[in-house]
C-alpha cells in the first residue's frame, strides 16, 4: 500500500461521505427549525450535534471489538468491506453532526429566492454567458452556500480522521493516509521526510476546502446578516419534518450513545467502584486538572485570535490579501492534529527554538492552532447570532426600582453576554481537552495530560479502568465549568445589586 | 470589536502565555540537578509506576517520566530520542525490549558505564561495551481461546498449517515485540525465508491488528481462536477470567523468544548522577522480584531468591531457559524493519 493509494482511498471515502451527509444535514436543519419552542429547538440541535463531541478515542476503542467480531472467520475481502462499512457509518454520523453544527452557525446566503426568480425572468435580456455567470453567482452565494461550506468541512473532517481509523484497523482496512503516515514515521522515517510526504495530503485538503475558501474569500460582505431567522418556529413546523428529523438523528444516538452504553454498562459501574477505592484517584485528578488547565489556556488563546479573525471579516470590506492572511492562520488547524503536531515538533527542534522544546509552549501552541478553526466557528456563532434588542432591553430594565426585576434582568444579561461566552469557551475547551494527538506529541516531560494516560489504559485493554477514568475525565471539567458559570452569574447579580 | 474588549482579550492572552512560560520555571527553579531525573519509559505505566515511586521514596530524587502511549499514538520513544539528539532532555531510557536500545547504541546516543553497574546481569543479556543491560523479560506466546479450540501446543502447530488463518491474529509487525519477533525470524530464516513465511500468513488470511493488546482482546472475546502476543498481555486476559491459555512460541530449533526490558543512560544527559542511581536500582534483585510479582509477571534474568517468585513465573523461567540469543536478531533488525516499512507503506 503506497501513500498515493491510501490518499486516493481516503479522498474517495471523504467525498462519498460528505456527499451523502449533505442531504440529511439540510433535512436535520429543517427539522431543528421546525421545533415548536426554543427549548425543543435547543434539544434537537444538541441531539443532532452530539456525536461530534464524543472523543474519537473512546468511539474507536468501543468499536474496535465490534469490528473484529464483524470480521471474524470471514474472507479478507469481506473483512475489509465490514471494517470500511463500520468506519464509514461512524464517520457519516460524525460528519452529519459537523454539518448540522455549521448549517446552524453559518449565515444564510446573501441571494434570496426572490432574487433568483427575478434573474430567471431576465433570461432572454442578456447574453447567455453573462446570464449563466449571474445565475451561478446567485446560486453559489444563495441556496448552495451553506451546503457547500458544510460539504467542504465534513469532507475535511473525514479526510483528516486518524484515531478511529487506527483503532478499528484490521488487515489494513479502513485504509487511511493518516495511519499510513504515522506507520511510515514510526517505522523510522526521518521527521523531515514525513513532513515532505505531507505535501500530497495537504494539497488534497486544500482542494476539499476549495468551496469553503472560495466562499470566505469572495463572498460579498456589504450585506451582512443579522440574527438567525426565527421563521421556522411557527408556520413551517410540521409533523413530517419532525419524523424525518427523528429518523435521521436516531442512528447517531444509537451508534454514539446507546450501543456503547449498553455494551459497557457493567464495566463502567465496576470501573467506577475501582476508581473510588484506588489511591490513584489523586493522580488521576492531577492529570485531569493538567489537561483542563491546558485546555482553558488554549481556549483563551484560540478564542482571542478567533475574535480578531471574525472582526476582520465582519467589519468594513477587506482587501483580498487581508482575507488571505486571516485565512492562512486557520490552515495549520485545518490540516489536522497529526500534521500540525509533527510540524511543530520539527519547528521546536530548530536551533533558535530548541530552548523552548521542553516547555509548556509547544503543547499550548499546538492545541491553540489545532482548535482555531473550531474557535472561529464558535466565535462567529456568538457574535452573529446575538440579539442586541434583548440585551438592550435587559440593560434598561436592570435599573428598575424593583429588586426582583433587577435580579431577573441581571440574570438575563448574564445569559446574553458572559454565559454565552462561557458556554462557547466550554465547547472549544472540550475539543482541546480530548485532542490526544497534540498532547502525545508535544507535551513536555513534566506534565501528563489525562488523554495520554487514557491511551495507556487502552493499551492494556483495561476496559474498566479506562471507562471509569474517561468518565471522571469527562465530568471533572464539566463540574469546573458549571462552578465557574455559577460564580460568574452570582457575581453579575451581586454587581447589579450594588450598582443600584 | 470594541477596543475595550480587544484589550481585555489581549490581556487574557498575555496572561496565558506568561503562565505557560514562567510557571514551570517557578516550579522547578530551586530543584538541585542531582535530585531530578528524566526517564523515558516504554514499559507499561501501570507496572512501572510503583517501581519509580519506590525509587523516589528511597532516594529523594524526583523522577519525571514520559511513557510510551501505545503504537497508535506514540512516535516511538526511540525515534523521539534520536530526534532530540542535539539537546537530550532524557537521562535514562527504560525500554521494554532490547532492539530499540541497540539501535540507539548504533546511533551513538548511549553513555558507556562502569561494568560493575551491570555485574548482576548474566552476559547474554547485556551489552559487551557496557552501554545497556537487560532485565525482567517477557516471552512471545500463543494465546489460545480454550472455548474455541483444543488447548495444546500441537493443536496450535496444526492450526498454523491450515489453509485458512482467518481466525488467527497477529499485531502489525512494524512496532514493538512483534517487530522483535520478526527480527528473530529474519535471523533464523534469512530475509527471503521470512518474506515467504509472512506472505503465506497473509495469503491464508491471518488477521492483522494494531498491537498485542488488540490480539489479546480478539482471542479473549472469542473473535479469534488464537494469536501471537506477549506473556504480559496473556496474563491480563487470564487475570480477567477469560477462557484462555498460553504456549510459548518456539522456533524450528525448539528455542523460545525471550524479550528482556533494557536500561541505558543517554550520552550527555542532564542528570548523570541520578541516572546512575536509577540504573543501579532498576537492575537490583528487589526490582526484578517486584516486576515478577506484578501483574505482568516479568521473568528475572539475574540471580533472585526463588522462594519469592510466583508460581506463574517459575513456569515461565523454564520456557525462558530455552531462549534464543538476540544478538543475531539485533543484526537483522534494521534489514527487517526496512523491508516491513516497504511492505506496509511502499517506501
Amino acid at each position: 500500500m503506497t501513500l498515493n493509494t491510501s490518499i486516493i482511498c481516503s479522498l474517495a471515502r471523504s467525498v462519498i461521505i460528505a456527499s451523502i451527509a449533505v442531504w440529511p444535514v439540510v433535512m436535520l436543519g429543517a427539522g431543528i427549525e421546525a421545533s415548536r419552542t426554543i427549548r425543543a429547538r435547543r434539544w434537537r440541535f444538541l441531539l443532532a450535534v452530539f456525536p461530534y463531541f464524543l472523543p474519537e478515542l473512546l468511539i474507536g476503542f468501543n468499536y474496535r471489538l465490534t469490528a473484529t467480531l464483524l470480521t471474524a472467520g470471514t474472507s479478507p475481502l469481506t473483512a475489509a468491506i465490514c471494517t470500511e462499512g463500520l468506519y464509514g457509518l461512524l464517520m457519516l454520523s460524525r460528519g452529519m453532526a459537523v454539518g448540522v453544527c455549521l448549517s446552524m452557525l453559518l449565515p444564510r446566503g446573501n441571494a434570496s429566492a426572490a432574487a433568483l426568480h427575478a434573474w430567471v425572468l431576465l433570461r432572454h435580456t442578456m447574453a447567455a454567458a453573462t446570464w449563466w455567470a449571474g445565475w451561478w453567482r446567485l446560486k453559489f452565494f444563495g441556496a448552495w452556500q451553506v451546503p457547500l461550506v458544510a460539504w467542504s468541512v465534513m469532507a475535511l473532517v473525514t479526510f483528516q480522521e486518524f484515531e478511529t481509523a487506527a483503532l478499528l484497523q484490521i488487515d489494513r482496512a479502513p485504509i487511511s493516509w493518516s495511519v499510513w503516515l504515522f506507520d511510515a514515521h514510526a517505522g523510522g522515517l526521518p521527521l523531515w521526510d514525513s513532513l515532505r510526504l505531507m505535501v500530497g495530503p495537504v494539497l488534497c485538503e486544500l482542494v476539499i476546502l476549495g468551496p469553503a475558501l472560495y466562499m470566505l474569500l469572495l463572498r460579498p460582505v456589504a450585506d451582512e446578516n443579522g440574527p438567525v431567522s426565527n421563521d421556522g418556529l411557527n408556520a413551517r413546523s410540521s409533523a413530517w419534518k419532525s419524523v424525518r428529523y427523528a429518523a435521521l438523528v436516531t442512528p447517531g444516538i444509537v451508534l454514539f450513545v446507546l450501543w456503547p452504553l449498553m455494551h459497557n454498562f457493567l464495566p463502567i459501574v465496576r470501573g467506577g467502584m475501582l476508581l473510588l477505592n484506588k489511591a490513584t484517584l489523586r493522580q488521576s485528578l492531577v492529570e485531569i486538572l493538567t489537561s483542563t488547565g491546558f485546555a482553558v489556556g488554549a481556549t483563551v488563546m484560540s478564542l482571542g485570535i478567533a475574535l480578531r479573525i471574525c472582526a476582520a471579516f465582519q467589519s468594513s470590506p477587506r482587501a483580498f490579501g487581508s482575507r488571505v492572511f486571516w485565512i492562512s492562520l486557520l490552515l495549520p488547524g485545518l490540516l489536522g492534529s497529526l500534521v500540525l503536531s509533527l510540524a511543530l515538533l520539527a519547528m521546536f527542534q530548530l536551533p533558535g527554538l530548541r530552548g523552548l522544546y521542553d516547555t509548556w509552549l509547544p503543547l499550548l501552541l499546538g492545541q491553540t492552532m489545532a482548535v482555531l478553526p473550531f474557535a472561529v466557528a464558535v466565535g462567529l456563532l456568538l457574535t452573529r447570532v446575538s440579539d442586541p434588542a434583548a440585551l438592550h432591553t435587559a440593560k434598561l430594565l436592570a435599573v428598575s426600582q424593583e429588586s426582583r426585576i433587577r435580579r431577573q434582568m441581571a440574570t438575563l444579561r448574564w445569559r446574553l453576554t458572559t454565559g454565552r461566552w462561557l458556554l462557547g469557551g466550554l465547547i472549544v475547551a472540550h475539543r482541546c481537552f480530548w485532542d490526544v494527538t497534540v498532547a502525545s506529541i508535544l507535551r513536555p516531560v513534566q506534565v501528563e495530560p489525562v488523554v495520554t494516560r487514557l491511551y495507556n489504559e487502552m493499551h492494556y485493554g483495561r476496559t474498566e479502568a479506562l471507562l471509569s477514568l474517561a468518565i471522571l475525565a469527562a465530568l471533572t471539567p464539566l463540574a469546573i465549568a458549571a462552578a465557574a458559570m455559577l460564580l460568574s452569574r452570582l457575581a453579575t447579580i451581586c454587581t447589579s445589586r450594588s450598582s443600584n | 470589536m470594541p477596543s475595550s474588549a480587544a484589550n481585555k482579550i489581549t490581556l487574557a492572552m498575555a496572561i496565558v502565555l506568561g503562565v505557560a512560560l514562567f510557571l514551570p520555571w517557578l516550579l522547578h527553579r530551586n530543584a538541585p540537578p542531582d535530585t531530578l531525573l528524566v526517564l523515558y519509559c516504554a514499559h507499561d505505566s501501570v507496572f512501572a509506576d510503583s517501581i519509580i515511586r519506590q525509587f523516589e521514596a528511597k532516594t529523594g530524587i524526583t523522577v519525571q517520566v514520559r511513557y510510551d502511549e501505545e503504537t497508535n499514538k506514540s512516535l516511538g520513544l526511540t525515534n523521539l530520542l534520536i530526534s532530540e539528539r542535539a539537546q537530550p532532555r532524557c537521562d535514562v531510557f527504560w525500554n521494554n525490549q532490547t532492539l530499540g536500545t541497540i539501535r540507539l547504541k548504533r546511533e551513538g546516543l548511549l553513555a558507556t558505564l562502569d561494568p560493575a553497574v551491570f555485574a548482576r546481569i548474566p552476559t547474554p543479556f547485556k551489552d559487551p561495551d557496557h552501554q545497556w543491560a537487560g532485565f525482567a523479560a517477557r516471552l512471545r506466546v500463543y494465546l489460545v481461546n480454550t472455548d474455541r479450540m483444543p488447548a495444546s501446543a500441537d493443536d496450535v502447530a496444526a492450526a498454523l498449517q491450515a489453509n485458512s488463518l482467518s481466525n488467527v491474529a497477529i499485531a502489525v509487525p512494524l512496532f514493538g515485540t512483534t517487530l522483535s519477533h520478526y527480527a528473530v525470524l529474519g535471523d533464523q530464516m534469512g530475509l527471503a525465508g521470512l518474506k515467504v513465511w509472512h506472505a503465506s500468513l497473509r495469503h491464508r488470511g491471518m488477521r492483522e491488528v494494531r498491537g498485542n493488546a488488540a490480539v489479546k482482546d480478539l482471542v479473549a472475546e472469542g473473535a479469534c481462536d488464537f494469536g501471537f502476543t506477549d506473556t504480559d498481555d496473556a496474563f491480563a486476559a487470564i487475570d480477567a477470567g477469560k477462557p484462555v491459555t498460553m504456549f510459548p512460541v518456539r522456533l524450528e530449533t525448539g528455542q523460545t523468544i525471550c524479550l528482556p526490558n533494557s536500561v541505558a543512560m543517554l550520552h550527555n544527559c542532564p542528570h548523570p548522577k541520578a541516572a546512575l542511581r536509577f540504573i543501579e536500582f532498576l537492575l537490583s534483585e528487589e526490582v526484578e522480584l517486584a516486576l515478577a510479582n506484578s501483574g505482568s509477571r516479568q521473568i528475572p534474568l539475574g540471580p533472585v531468591d526463588h522462594a519469592q517468585l510466583p508460581t506463574d513465573v517459575v513456569e515461565l523461567r523454564k520456557w525462558a531457559a530455552d531462549c534464543i540469543s538476540l544478538e543475531g536478531a539485533a543484526e537483522h533488525h534494521d534489514e527487517v524493519l526496512k523491508w516491513l516499512t516497504s511492505e506496509y507503506t511502499g517506501q
